[in-house]
């Protein structure tokens, strides 16, 4: 137990100490997620009036961050299916980088649900036993047990990992092997039951269609793998960590695929609603067409569809995809076009029309977009942070053996000027 | 009832059947109690009043009414432009 | 004579300050201190209690602690609105009744003077206004709710060439929002009432997401309501006023009806359009309606089995 303490003081110094430009990072994250909090306790006094939400459109900013980040979350396994397997030893050594960035997303979730909520002080009404869980009848209830258990399960095998080789002692199979192959189900499980979430509900009629939750997984397993994609090249073109180009290889691969389905889904979606010119495609005229002289989002999702679709084309053409900057640009775009697809696009157009017709358009507030952005730098400070430990136990600079003053490189990789070590 | 040529004095106690003679339905409904307006208590339903007691037998139709406020309008409210072949108007 | 209630629409005064004496202002400051440490828990007007934070389901509230809860509540609520008649009942259903509403599309004129009598029965907020029923202005030849008109406000009504349609909470027998709930604080009562905990809701909003009739409302702020408009004849479930935070709806008058009487919006209605009743009784005038007329219910195809019809005559 001790040692434990030591081990997790020794993580926290390694934590908050770097270079200029790792702490002015961190200040800066610091600093708009101490913002985004100010924005809240507005919230939390006047009630959620201080956001642009209405009865017409009760769910905005907050629900739709919380539905795409589950799908970040959620992509940690698409890392960890290659490598335990299919037995790929490369990349092994990156999956620790994106069940991290699980971590990050799932308390990024856990942050929009709760500032979302009306009453947050109730939330032990959720509890089984002391409150009343209405688990299993309510998606939502679902959602919160698989969430936490997945935060659970992506706090355990880095956590038990990464103190391992810490102590320098090999890890016991058992107590990590099994967990690893739960969360492949159970990463899958945490979008399939936030997709249910939805498309459970005969009123809305944008949403209560099969198609949500393979869309959910496909636009997931695109995004999420592009951002871990993303942090690897910077870690690796930093001299950070030695990523091997195998991994890099096989996480683009991953994004292709799953790029190429959704563009697919996306088809037979848009062919569903607007053959047939039926009545219950007034969502989607919404969102693509415009509506009785309504098209606020008209100009985003075709935004966003152009950043999917050239996304998608970088990711084939062979002259493109072998251009590595090329590919993090795509990257980038696909992140935020389908953050766009799975965030306003999927949650308002549920909205308008309301199911008696009316149509309200949503704008999000200063305080909402201020609380939104605040709760996206906590989770970029927090990310940063568990990767700075784990990194440094990693490369094995933090030693139980070792004493703090001196340390071991053992990167190969050139190093940039101004990246952190002791 | 017989309808004689000539004036008929009836009663008020008489407009039902006389009102009913024509308009079958609203008398049918009325004998079922479901005609008009009714308050007080679902359990027991109160008196049933006689046509007169409601319509002006020499202006039976009920005249418009103003109504009351539409719903406040909420933050960023636009109204609607609905397109019917050539007559777009506002809602 | 028909009824005319048209007039002038008052402005409501609103009320935000509160007395200040010791008590009071001690309690603010715990409030303030405890609102910037627990969000959304407290606001000026209420003081943290422990009683009230850790009150149980409305289901769970029995005897001496349902009493006190009660009690509790009005104390709360007299506070507030400075009143002091403010009574909170908790009537159970009555056994044997299951409620049902109907109402005639021919006979509705749009005067709304159904959602006005409601919002002064059920102590609904004026600002943010909150109006649990909404009545569609319909053109003539379709039963598409997307060409409805919410905002109307002819100089009379009705107009030709249009229907009107009110709608509120249908009650459901198979109702999407209790279905949703994480923590049931909506639930479906023997009488066939949906009802909602106010004091568990944690306002999620997933059932307002759920309810394919838009009939649920949820208190993005702090209810106002001016004082001398309050009806201080209340029910747990039904009209006592509501925090911040949580849902709301139309509960069929769950205060009147549970003591016999009509709902509020049926005996404002001006032209008899509204019918209620027990639709376990033959007698009684929505199985009159039920058994006689051609009715019909909203979005059949959702599964609701919503109690409350609409029909033509």
């Amino acid at each position: 137990m001790r040692t434990y303490a030591i081990y997790l003081g020794r993580c926290w110094k390694t934590a908050f100490s770097g270079s200029g430009s790792y702490r002015l990072w961190l200040a800066v994250t610091g600093l708009i997620a101490a913002l985004g909090l100010s924005g809240y306790i507005s919230q939390a006094r006047y009630g959620l009036i201080v956001t642009g939400m209405t009865d017409q459109v009760s769910w905005g900013l907050y629900i739709g961050n919380f539905t795409f980040l589950v799908g970040v979350a959620a992509a940690a396994v698409m890392l960890v299916i290659p490598a335990y397997v299919y037995g790929k030893t490369s990349v092994k050594e990156v999956v620790l980088i994106g069940e991290l960035m699980a971590i990050a997303a799932i308390v990024m979730c856990l942050g929009f649900v709760t500032v979302d909520l009306g009453r947050p002080d109730r939330i032990w009404h959720m509890l089984p036993i002391i409150g009343r869980f209405h688990w299993p009848v309510s998606m939502l209830a679902w959602d919160v047990v698989v969430l936490t258990g997945y935060l659970v399960l992506n706090m355990h095998i880095p956590g038990y990992l990464l103190y391992r080789k810490y102590q320098g002692r090999p890890p016991t199979k058992r107590y990590y092997r099994p967990f690893i192959f739960i969360s492949i189900v159970w990463a899958i499980s945490i979008h399939t039951v936030t997709a249910f979430l939805y498309n459970g509900l005969s009123g809305r009629p944008f949403w209560n269609a099969a198609i949500i939750a393979p869309r959910f997984l496909a636009s997931a397993f695109a995004a999420g793998p592009g951002l871990i994609f993303i942090v690897l090249v910077f870690l690796k073109r930093r001299g950070l960590y030695a990523v091997p180009e195998e991994a890099l290889h096989k996480i683009k691969q991953i994004f292709t695929i799953a790029l190429l389905i959704n563009v697919f889904l996306l088809i037979s979606e848009l062919f569903k609603e607007f053959y047939s010119n039926a009545l219950h495609g007034a969502g989607s005229q919404y969102l693509w067409l415009g509506l009785d002289g309504f098209h606020g989002l008209v100009p985003w999702i075709w935004t966003a569809t152009v950043l999917n679709l050239t996304a998608g084309a970088i990711y084939l053409v062979p002259r493109w995809k072998r251009n590595r900057n090329l590919v993090l640009a795509a990257c980038a775009m696909s992140f935020v076009g389908i953050w766009i697809e799975k965030g306003p696009g999927l949650v308002l157009p549920g909205f308008i029309p309301t199911p008696l017709g009316e149509i309200l358009e949503y704008r999000p507030t200063l305080t909402e977009i201020r609380i939104t952005v605040g709760i996206w730098a906590m989770g970029a400070f927090l990310y940063t942070v568990l990767l700075k430990m784990a990194l440094a136990i990693e490369r094995g600079e933090l030693r139980e053996s070792a004493t703090p003053s001196k340390s071991i490189r053992m990167i190969s990789v050139p190093r940039v000027a101004g990246d952190p070590g002791h | 009832m017989t309808v004689y040529e000539g004036t008929v004095r009836i009663g008020f106690n008489g407009s039902p059947v006389l009102c009913g003679s024509c308009h079958g339905p609203q008398y049918r409904d009325w004998k079922a109690r479901i005609h008009g307006k009714t308050t007080g208590s679902w359990e027991t339903l109160g008196p049933r009043w006689l046509c007169v007691e409601c319509h002006d037998p020499h202006s039976p139709r009920f005249k418009p009414l103003k109504p009351e406020a539409a719903p406040v309008k909420p933050k960023g409210w636009k109204p609607a432009r609905i397109e019917t072949g050539g007559d777009d108007h506002e809602r | 004579m028909s009824v005319d209630r048209s007039g002038e629409i008052r402005i409501p005064k609103t009320v935000d300050s509160v007395p200040v004496d010791r008590r009071k202002f001690l309690g603010f400051l715990v409030a303030t201190t405890a609102g910037m440490l627990g969000p959304g828990a407290v606001d000026e007007a209420e003081a943290f209690g422990f009683d009230k934070f850790f009150q149980k389901h409305f289901t769970e509230l029995k005897g001496k602690k349902l009493e006190e809860a009660l009690r509790r509540i009005e104390k709360e609520a007299d506070q507030k609105f400075d009143r002091t008649d403010i009574t909170v009942a908790a009537d159970p259903p009555i056994p044997g009744v299951r409620y049902g509403y109907a109402l005639n599309l021919t006979r509705c004129i749009g005067c709304r003077r159904c959602v006005k009598a409601c919002v002064k029965e059920n102590n609904q907020s004026r600002d943010p206004e909150i109006e649990y029923i909404r009545v569609l202005k319909m053109p003539q030849g379709t039963n598409d709710l997307d060409q409805s008109e919410h905002y109307y406000e002819p100089e009379t009504v009705p107009e030709e060439g249009f229907y009107y349609m009110p709608v509120q909470c249908h009650q459901c027998s198979n109702p999407p929002c209790v279905r949703v709930c994480p923590v049931e604080a909506t639930w479906r009562e023997p009488d066939g009432i949906v009802v909602i905990d106010y004091n568990w809701c944690i306002g999620c909003r997933y059932c307002e997401a759920a309810c394919p009739y838009w009939a649920r409302r949820f208190n993005f702020a702090e209810p106002k309501i001016p004082s001398d408009e309050i009806n201080p004849v209340t029910h747990y479930l039904g009209n006592r006023p509501r925090p911040k935070g949580v849902m709301e709806k139309c509960t069929f008058c769950i205060q009147r009806v549970r003591k016999g009487l009509m709902p509020a919006c049926h005996d404002a209605c001006p032209t008899g359009a509204r019918k209620f009743g027990n639709l376990a009784d033959p007698e009684s005038e929505v199985r009159q309606v039920l058994e006689t007329k051609r009715v019909f219910v909203l979005k059949e195809e959702a599964g609701t089995h919503p109690n409350f019809y609409y029909f033509f005559d």
